[in-house]
C-alpha cells in the first residue's frame, strides 16, 4: 500500500486557518515568558584581591613572628632590661655630675674612663653572643655597668662635699 | 636476658661516659737553677702558687667534668691554648682559656642557666657607700684570710649556688678547674695576667713583677727587692708588702695588712691599709684611702692627692706629728665640715698641724698635700 506523502498534506486544512494579525508580537511575548530567567553574574574580582592582601599580611605577620626574629632567651631579655636600667642611671648621674663640676680636666679624665669601660663592655658583649648563658660573661657585664655607675656617683658626691659653704682659711692645731 | 644485654651495656656506657671524669690538661716538671725566672702570660686562668718541696717547678692543671659527653669534654679541654718553652734560665708559660671556663678554678657552674635574677638581687646594697670604721691590722689580715671565701660567696655567686641547689640534681653539668704551680723560693716570677684569679700562698722573697688587668690577686708576702706590681680594674689583697712599687688603676678593692718601703701610685681605687710602716709614699688621683694605723716606727709618711678622699683614725690619741696643706679641700673632724683654701690661684694653704707629744714614744711624721680633697679624721 504505497502512498504519496504529499497527499496527506493536500487534504489537511491546517493552513486554511487565518493567522491573527498580532500573531508575531504574541509569539514573541509568549516566547519571552517561556525563557528561563537570566541571573546576573556576581563578580568575585574584589573578593579575590581582598583575600590575596589578607593572605600576604598574615604571611608577613607569621614570618616576622616565627622566622625573621628568633625568640630571645629569658636571660637575654633580662639582660637587656638590666642594661637599659643601668644606662639610664649612668646618663642621669653623668649629667648631674657635669652640672656641678667646674674642673674641665677632671670631666675629661672621667669621660675617658667611661669610654674605656664602654669599650670593655662591647668586648664582653661579643663573648655573650658566643656563650649566652655563661655565668662568667654575665657577671663581667653586670660588673662593668655597676662600676661605671659607682665611679660617677663617687666623684659626684666628692664634688658636692667640696662645694659646701662653711669655709675657713685658718689653720687648725691639734 | 640475652636480648637485653646490648641495651644494658649501652645504658651503662652512656652513664659512665656522662658521669664525673677528670681531664689532665697540663702535668709537667721543670728543673731550675739559682737564677731561674718563671715567665707567665695568663688569660682567664685560675691558679694557686705553692712553695715547691724541691728545686723543681711543678705545673698541674686538671679539669673535672660532671655529666659532660666525651666530645664536649674534649672541646672544652681543646679550648685551652698552652705554650711552654724553656730557654736556659727562663721558663715561659703562655696560657689562654676561653671565657667559657672563666678564671675561677674553684667555682662551680653549669651552662644551662635560664635565669639571671640571682645576679641582680642585691645591686642596691652593692652600690651603697658604707661608712667604714677603724680596723686593726689583725682585722685586715683576717678579712684577707677569709676573702677567698668572700669572693667565692659574693652576692652573685652566693645566689647562684643557692640557685644550683634548688635545681634538679640529675641533669646538672659541672666543670671544676684545678691549677697548681709549685715554685721553689729562689725562682723569680714575672706575671702578666688578664682576668685571672691568682693566689700565691708562699712568701715571695725574690723580685716579683706583675702586670694585671681585671681579676683577683691574693698574696701572702712580697718582700723581694725591686718588686713591682701594676694592677687595674681588679681586686688585690696582700698580708705584707715590702720594697715594692705599686701602681693601682681603677681597682675595685685593695687590702694590705702592712706596708714598708713602698711607693704607691694610685688612681680611682679603693685602698685599705691595716698599718703603714717605714718609708711609705702615696701619690693619688681620685681614690678613697683608708689608712687605719701607723707602725710604731713608721718614721715618715708622705701623701700627695688630687680629688683624694683620705680617712685617718685616732689622730688625736696617736703620737705622730702631722702637717696637712692644700687647696679647695674639705675637712671633716669632730662632726664639723669645713672647706679650706678655696682660692682660684690654687695656692697651698696650711689646713692642719698636729704637734708631737713629748710624754710618749714618737712614731714619726705625716706630711699630706691635698688638692680638691676630702680629709676625714675619725
Amino acid at each position: 500500500m504505497e502512498r504519496d506523502i504529499r497527499d496527506l498534506f493536500s487534504k489537511d486544512d491546517v493552513f486554511e486557518k487565518e493567522i491573527p494579525k498580532n500573531h508575531r508580537e504574541d509569539f514573541i511575548e509568549k516566547l519571552g515568558k517561556q525563557q528561563p530567567k537570566k541571573y546576573k553574574k556576581r563578580s568575585y574580582k574584589y573578593l579575590k584581591i581582598v583575600a590575596s592582601v589578607l593572605l600576604i599580611i598574615s604571611c608577613v605577620f607569621f614570618y616576622k613572628n616565627t622566622i625573621a626574629l628568633p625568640e630571645k632567651s629569658a636571660v637575654e631579655i633580662q639582660m637587656q632590661a638590666i642594661e637599659k636600667d643601668y644606662l639610664i642611671n649612668i646618663d642621669k648621674e653623668w649629667s648631674s655630675f657635669k652640672e656641678i663640676a667646674k674642673d674641665t680636666i677632671l670631666i675629661k679624665k672621667y669621660e675617658e674612663k667611661l669610654k674605656e669601660y664602654d669599650a670593655d663592655y662591647q668586648k664582653i658583649t661579643k663573648h655573650l653572643k658566643e656563650y649566652p648563658n655563661n655565668i662568667n660573661v654575665l657577671q663581667s657585664l653586670i660588673d662593668n655597668l655597676q662600676r661605671r655607675l659607682q665611679l660617677i656617683k663617687d666623684i659626684k658626691e666628692h664634688i658636692k662635699e667640696l662645694n659646701q659653704k662653711n669655709t675657713s682659711n685658718e689653720t687648725i692645731y691639734i | 636476658m640475652k636480648p637485653y644485654i646490648f641495651s644494658i651495656l649501652f645504658l651503662l656506657s652512656v652513664t659512665i661516659s656522662f658521669s664525673q671524669s677528670k681531664e689532665v690538661v697540663l702535668d709537667t716538671v721543670y728543673k731550675t737553677a739559682e737564677n731561674t725566672t718563671l715567665n707567665l702570660d695568663l688569660t682567664n686562668v685560675g691558679v694557686v702558687f705553692e712553695e715547691s718541696p724541691d728545686d723543681n717547678i711543678y705545673f698541674n692543671y686538671e679539669i673535672i667534668f660532671s655529666r659532660y659527653s666525651k666530645g664536649r669534654r674534649e672541646n672544652v679541654v681543646n679550648q685551652s691554648k698552652i705554650k711552654m718553652l724553656q730557654e736556659k734560665n727562663l721558663i715561659n708559660l703562655e696560657m689562654k682559656n676561653s671565657s667559657f671556663l672563666g678564671f675561677d678554678y674553684r667555682f662551680i657552674f653549669d651552662e644551662d642557666t635560664n635565669s639571671i635574677s640571682w645576679l641582680t638581687k642585691n645591686l642596691k646594697n652593692e652600690t651603697k657607700n658604707l661608712l667604714i670604721k677603724q680596723k686593726t691590722k689583725e682585722q685586715i689580715l683576717q678579712e684577707i684570710e677569709l676573702s677567698q671565701e668572700n669572693i667565692l660567696n659574693n652576692y652573685q655567686k652566693r645566689n647562684y649556688i643557692e640557685y644550683l641547689k634548688k635545681k634538679s640534681f640529675k641533669l646538672k653539668k659541672q666543670i671544676i678547674q684545678k691549677f697548681v704551680i709549685k715554685v721553689p723560693k729562689h725562682v723569680k716570677i714575672r706575671l702578666k695576667a688578664t682576668e685571672c684569679n691568682i693566689t700565691i700562698n708562699h712568701k715571695l722573697t725574690t723580685s716579683f713583677v706583675m702586670n694585671s688587668f681585671k681579676g683577683v690577686f691574693k698574696f701572702n708576702q712580697i718582700s723581694g727587692l725591686n718588686s713591682r706590681i701594676i694592677a687595674s680594674k681588679g681586686i688585690f689583697e696582700a698580708n705584707n708588702l715590702q720594697n715594692t712599687r705599686l701602681e693601682f688603676l681603677d681597682m675595685y678593692q685593695v687590702k694590705i695588712g702592712d706596708l714598708f718601703n713602698t711607693n704607691v701610685v694610685s688612681e680611682t681605687s679603693k685602698i685599705e691599709i691595716g698599718e703603714i710602716g717605714e718609708n711609705v709614699e702615696i701619690k693619688d688621683f681620685s681614690s678613697k684611702l683608708y689608712l687605719y694605723n701607723f707602725h710604731k716606727n713608721f718614721t715618715k709618711f708622705e701623701l700627695t692627692g688630687d680629688y683624694t678622699e683620705l680617712n685617718l683614725y685616732k689622730v688625736r690619741n696617736t703620737n705622730f706629728s702631722m702637717d696637712v696643706s692644700g687647696f679647695n679641700t674639705a675637712l671633716n673632724m669632730d662632726g664639723k665640715k669645713t672647706s679650706f683654701g678655696a682660692s682660684t690661684e690654687k695656692e697651698l694653704t696650711k689646713i692642719l698641724h698636729k704637734k708631737r707629744k713629748e710624754s710618749s714614744p714618737f712614731l714619726g711624721n705625716i706630711d699630706v698635700i691635698l688638692k680638691n680633697g676630702i680629709l676625714n679624721i675619725k
